[in-house]
């Protein structure tokens, strides 16, 4: 068992680490006080650099990379800005990788290509006003109508919302089959009836242009319906699976961040004549800190390595999420508590680090529902019956 | 092609200066610092300090250089070495060097010195030890003769390195301005002697051209940035925080800010230095008006020269500084401005 | 098609490095091995250069078989060839020796129409190779480039040199150096360093550039470094005396003695 990075892991660590710190960061403050999505040069950028393809294969401009790998672009764009970290993420493994998955060779010779560039952005929705964790609830619906489905409804919470062209979208074909009904839907923006609601004003991620989506009599063509028609549900499920790996390493990142700032000032600022990390209070939530951080870490690593070989990593991918992002928000609480004042006001970063961590315990999956995963899990393993 | 290298076996024991005329315009500070100390070295060494002078009009320069007490100077005058040239300048003292064989040659740390310095060490196989910051003279029985003993930084400066060149000659050192101090001598009697310009113009492989009147400075991101000129909040406005640009163009370097003036609006986010994390490395650090909050300090702690400009003489900032100049940052700075402004004209 | 080599060097990172205070020598251990910063200037100018007219570049390093990773990192930045030289006989070489063997295997890989190198290395800080270079290869060398365009056989460049700003036309082949206000180095993209560490490495030992061992590494190197002292940065807080007229006057006589204020 090898806990080392391979070289060209290390080379993608510290290549996306300099980019982040050299494009990205003077950004990160400015998009979370306007609440503005990244410029579209920026974005463009990325998409040379293929972190809008990061598995995709090589054909459609991807750079194919293993899922560690993935999760270190994630972790280290999510360090500057986890607003960034979100979108990207999003995009790669709850739309693209879908895709990619269970599309057929039409659909992903339509999208894959644009996708992977960047040329068009990607989200994934479920989630409606009354239908959250309880998600085979959805009231959107989606009528055969000759060569077409029509599609009725509304989205809320939906990541990308605001800047996507293309969205998976889960509608209800039989209300009665409950989740047997549902069904996964390419839609595009450019689509007749389709519109995107209000953007939220979040308290964090605010770089990210979350939004309501209105589906109005759409006409969604037969061959946009990704895998089979009563397959809608399972494959939102796998989807999550794969999506969770890449919300921890979003966490791990907003945690990283929070942590290394706290450690730096806490041997810069002295009171009492000694830099305060030197007192015990202090050095040892520093180290729960790096304890936690580290632990989220090899999670993450061990859910992506089980995903890479293709073993099952529905639990694994469960728990990383869960304990990614309660170390998160516990890592960033005491980050503050640690800078003190200087923590509470926004000239520092560090506040940002805080609001933006706490989503990461309710999206994609709340950590409520990983337990429920992790739970029924442990049932299984330990059931006679 | 890698071969025909020249060896000198038996050197004059002389100590020659490369005496760099500047701008067309005087002797470079630089070049009358390394004929004071090679006056030192050759009275050590017994033997004769050479000044060698190539300029459009080389004897305009010869009564200041003859100050500094050389026993010869070697001078030549022609519209061809008006400018140092990468061909030309080579070609000479490498004949010059041929006939006279001096066993030690100091070049200042310029832009025509750190051109020649290296072409003449490769053309005599022999040793050279760049931006020196020591000069003595060793005497030991495990050499055949007194060798130059120089000192330099390695390592980014990290380290001191203390060189020597004992087995081939000329022992060549360029030196950083301002390493050694000018000193006149007097009671020496000076040998001028004039050569003959023969270089054939023609065998010249780059030509020059009309260069456009106006260019555009690179804007360079902070980070590699050999000169930054940074703001806080002791400036008190956009306009006073304005002025730092004109300092930033004569010096040759950006501008930078604390958090103040970003969060303030004087300028966009991409100068500020410190918060998270964009740190600065630069030879020169100007601060005006900043008091050196942690954030900040810990970015510019790795600058070369940090000079801070402030009223309080206990700022966190003067932990750091080379240079402590306690004034109000606003008018300083303008009488800054006002002097290198009059500096650059002159 | 314009061929294009590139001289690069692997270096401890000299930042953040740590120092045997005794020795003053460099602990290699405790410092990562990266490209030295202006090389990677270079590599980006190289890469301008194919971005703009269409070129081969060859990267080039010389060191021990782990300085292959630089070419890694060439080769993820995009440079089409990497080459090694590697000799333990080649060990301890200085900046003249160093020159003398990197002149060497550039003829044995050329011809080339433009060979480029940093300007100067973190570790040795000596600037010597590109001028050295020069003349082994007999190529004239030009420094300082701001604005750089090449046709049909010939190259023209703008720079600031001292104070003058010129404009100077040469014929191929050229050398040159690049420092780091020259350009911002490009992000390489993930799809190619995924693959860089996969891509050919062309090894050349001292049979291979010829000469004898008596002329390389330490035996054949002029320069002899007889000490080296750890040097600790200790800010000098001088504080300006006189009025503050006499104040701005000492500003500038001071940045005059650093060079900074040219005259």
């Amino acid at each position: 068992m090898n806990f080392s990075l391979s070289k060209s892991q290390l080379m993608i660590q510290k290549s996306i680490r300099k980019f982040a710190s050299e494009t990205l960061e003077e950004w990160a403050n400015y998009l979370d006080r306007e609440s503005k999505p990244l410029p579209p040069e920026i974005v463009r950028e990325m998409g040379r650099l293929n972190i809008w393809g990061i598995q995709a294969p090589a054909e459609f401009g991807g750079a194919d990379l293993d899922t560690v790998s993935y999760c270190l672009v994630i972790e280290e764009i999510s360090r500057v800005s986890a607003a960034v970290g979100l979108g990207v993420t999003v995009h790669n493994s709850v739309c693209l990788a879908p895709l990619l998955k269970f599309g057929t060779r039409d659909q992903i010779a339509r999208y894959a290509p644009d996708l992977a560039s960047g040329r068009k952005i990607g989200g994934f929705t479920v989630t409606e006003p009354q239908a959250g964790s309880d998600a085979a609830s959805i009231q959107t619906t989606a009528v055969a109508d000759g060569d077409h489905y029509i599609l009725n409804g509304q989205k809320a919470f939906v990541t990308n919302g605001g800047v996507g062209d293309l969205f998976i979208v889960a509608a209800s074909v039989d209300r009665k089959k409950k989740t047997r009904g549902i069904a996964l839907f390419l839609v595009e923006k450019s689509m007749e009836g389709f519109e995107v609601g209000k953007i939220e004003d979040m308290m964090g991620m605010r770089g990210n242009m979350v939004s309501e989506l209105f589906f109005n009599n759409v006409r969604v063509p037969k061959e946009n319906v990704l895998g089979r028609v009563e397959d809608g549900f399972r494959i939102s499920m796998q989807t999550l699976d794969i999506g969770r790996i890449g919300i921890a390493a979003q966490a791990l990142g907003i945690g990283t961040a929070a942590y290394a700032a706290a450690a730096t000032y806490a041997m810069e600022r002295k009171q009492f004549d000694r830099p305060i990390g030197t007192f015990q209070a202090i050095s040892f939530m520093l180290a729960d800190m790096k304890t936690n951080l580290d632990a989220a870490r090899l999670l993450i690593y061990r859910a992506a390595d089980l995903k890479d070989r293709g073993l099952p990593f529905s639990t694994e991918s469960a728990m990383c999420k869960v304990y990614a992002s309660s170390t998160a928000m516990q890592v960033c609480m005491q980050a503050l508590q640690i800078f003190g004042g200087y923590g509470y006001v926004k000239d520092l970063p560090v506040e940002r680090f805080f609001r933006d961590a706490k989503i990461t315990e309710i999206y994609e999956g709340t950590s409520e529902v990983m337990k429920i995963i992790i739970g029924n899990d442990i049932i299984k393993e330990f059931s006679r019956f | 092609m890698t071969g025909n290298a020249k060896h000198i076996s038996e050197g004059s024991g002389d100590v020659w200066v490369f005496t760099e005329i500047q701008d067309h315009e005087r002797v470079l500070e630089g070049a009358l610092e390394l004929l004071s100390k090679g006056r030192e070295i050759a009275d050590t060494l017994g033997t004769k300090l050479y000044a060698v002078v190539f300029a459009l009009d080389a004897e305009q320069y010869l009564p200041v250089i003859e100050k500094y007490g050389p026993d010869v100077i070697l001078y030549c005058s022609d519209r061809g070495l008006k400018h140092y040239d990468s061909q030309i300048f080579p070609d000479l003292y490498t004949g010059l060097i041929e006939q006279y064989r001096p066993s030690i040659v100091l070049f200042p740390s310029t832009e025509a010195g750190a051109d020649l310095a290296p072409r003449l060490a490769q053309r005599f196989s022999t040793g050279l030890t760049s931006h020196c910051t020591g000069l003595s003279i060793l005497t030991s029985d495990d050499y055949k003769r007194p060798l130059l003993v120089m000192q330099r930084p390695a390592y980014s400066g990290n380290a001191i390195a203390t060189v020597i060149c004992p087995h081939t000659l000329p022992q060549m050192a360029t030196v950083q301005q301002g390493v050694f101090d000018k000193k006149e001598t007097v009671g020496v009697k000076t040998e001028r002697i004039r050569l003959p310009f023969t270089y054939d113009l023609s065998t010249l492989r780059i030509t020059s051209l009309e260069a456009p009147v106006r260019w555009d400075k690179p804007r360079v991101p902070l980070e590699q940035a050999t000169v930054v000129v940074a703001g806080g909040r002791g400036l008190g406005s956009k306009r006073n925080f304005d002025r730092l640009f004109e300092v930033a163009e004569i010096l040759g370097g950006e501008v930078g800010a604390t958090r103040v003036p970003v969060f303030n609006n004087w300028c966009g986010e991409e100068r500020m230095i410190g918060q998270t994390g964009k740190t600065i490395r630069p030879r020169l650090y100007l601060g005006f008006g900043i008091s050196g909050q942690i954030q900040h300090t810990a970015s510019i702690v790795d600058s070369e020269i940090i000079v801070s400009v402030n009223t309080s003489e206990t700022a966190p900032i003067v932990e750091i500084s080379d240079y402590v100049i306690s004034e109000d940052a606003n008018i300083f700075l303008a009488r800054l401005i006002e002097r290198l402004r009059k500096e650059k004209r002159t | 098609m314009l061929s294009i080599l590139v001289c690069i060097k692997q270096v401890p990172d000299t930042q953040k490095a740590l120092f045997d205070p005794k020795t003053g020598v460099i602990d290699r251990n405790s410092a990562d091995n990266i490209m030295n910063p202006d090389d990677l200037h270079a590599i980006e100018m190289a890469l301008a250069v194919k971005d703009g007219y269409g070129a081969v570049i060859t990267a080039l390093t010389m060191g021990p078989s782990q300085a292959a990773d630089v070419l890694g990192e060439a080769y993820a930045l995009g440079v089409d060839r990497g080459a090694l030289i590697s000799d333990p006989r080649f060990a301890g070489s200085d900046s003249l020796v160093t020159s003398k063997i990197l002149s060497r295997a550039i003829e044995k890989l050329g011809p080339f129409d433009i060979v480029m190198t940093g300007c100067e290395a973190i570790d040795g800080n000596t600037g010597h190779v590109g001028f050295q270079l020069s003349e082994f290869l007999h190529m004239p060398l030009l420094t300082q480039i701001h604005k750089f365009h090449v046709s049909s056989g010939q190259v023209i460049i703008e720079r600031l040199y001292g104070h003058e700003y010129q404009k100077i036309r040469v014929d191929l082949p050229v050398l040159i150096t690049v420092g780091k206000t020259a350009n911002r180095v490009r992000t390489p993209r993930l799809a190619d360093i995924r693959t860089c560490t996969d891509r050919e490495i062309t090894v050349l030992t001292m049979e291979d550039i010829g000469g004898d061992a008596c002329e390389y590494g330490a035996a054949g190197s002029p320069t002899v470094v007889i000490e080296t002292e750890l040097f600790s940065h200790k800010r000098e807080r001088e504080l300006f005396t006189g009025t503050i007229d006499e104040k701005v006057d000492n500003l500038i006589h001071k940045l005059k003695k650093q060079n900074i204020l040219r005259y």
